[in-house]
């Protein structure tokens, strides 16, 4: 048991909400922290969460089978509950994207792109920097900064998704 | 199906998807959805788009 790492992870998790919070009133053209959809969005976020909800249950489905089976992974429990909330993440971005519903009403698109970033930045570092050191895999498991490796993953599904959909958004243009 | 009506009623008003998004406080691609007839708003939303083209509800959105 080390109640340090986990009391450290929890003071990390609400400093990373205060910051989200803060990022959020930044990248609101409203400065609100909520951002604001309209009916359609709205509709179609819900069936997003819908999917992703799904996602997540597939997901500890098969992390539930391959427990029974005790079947090993080269990876702690921590990152298998991480990657569980990415994948329900990435399924609501990707499909809200893929919808048309790249930005809320209130939402400025230059500071969120300055946000991705700087998201992209914040975690390619650490990743960067395991890689050059050798130790993105310790004894046969991956280390903690693989966590910033699936982060990544996620950013660059939804970056590529977006970029996808918006090239065909201007192709169809106002047909 | 398309809404040809409120294609035109747009047009006419010089109006583009954006600015109609604008003044009706929803996205463009809602818009663009509802031109192409792959959303059906709601009668708030209706309303809304017709006061902003000078139409009535049935010239936009009544099926003949």
């Amino acid at each position: 048991m080390n109640i340090f790492a986990s009391t450290g992870a929890a003071v990390g998790l609400l400093v990373g909400l205060i910051i989200a919070v803060i990022i959020l009133k930044f990248a609101n053209t409203n400065h609100k922290l909520v951002t604001e959809y309209d009916e359609r969005q709205k509709e179609l976020r819900g069936r997003g969460y819908m999917f992703g909800f799904y996602a997540i249950i597939i997901y500890e489905c098969v992390m539930l089978i391959l427990g029974i089976g005790k079947i090993p992974l080269p990876v702690d429990d921590y990152l298998i509950h991480f990657g569980g909330i990415l994948t329900g993440v990435t399924v609501l971005c990707v499909y809200c994207i893929w919808k048309g519903i790249y930005f809320g009403l209130n939402n400025d698109r230059k500071r969120y792109a300055v946000v991705f970033a700087v998201i992209t930045a914040l975690n390619a570092v650490p990743v960067i920097r395991a890689a050059a050191d050798g130790t993105l895999v310790k004894d046969g498991q991956f280390s903690l900064e693989f966590l910033n490796l699936m982060i990544l993953v996620m950013v660059a599904v939804i970056g590529v998704t977006l970029l996808v959909r918006s090239a065909a958004d201007r192709i169809e243009g106002e047909a | 199906m398309k809404n040809l009506r409120l294609k035109s009623a747009r047009a006419a008003k010089d109006l583009s998807q954006d600015d109609l998004a604008k003044i009706c406080g929803v996205s463009r691609q809602t818009i663009s959805a509802i031109e192409k007839g792959d959303y059906n708003p709601t009668i708030k939303l209706c309303i809304a788009i017709c006061k902003a083209l000078d139409k009535t509800l049935d010239e936009l959105f009544w099926e003949e």
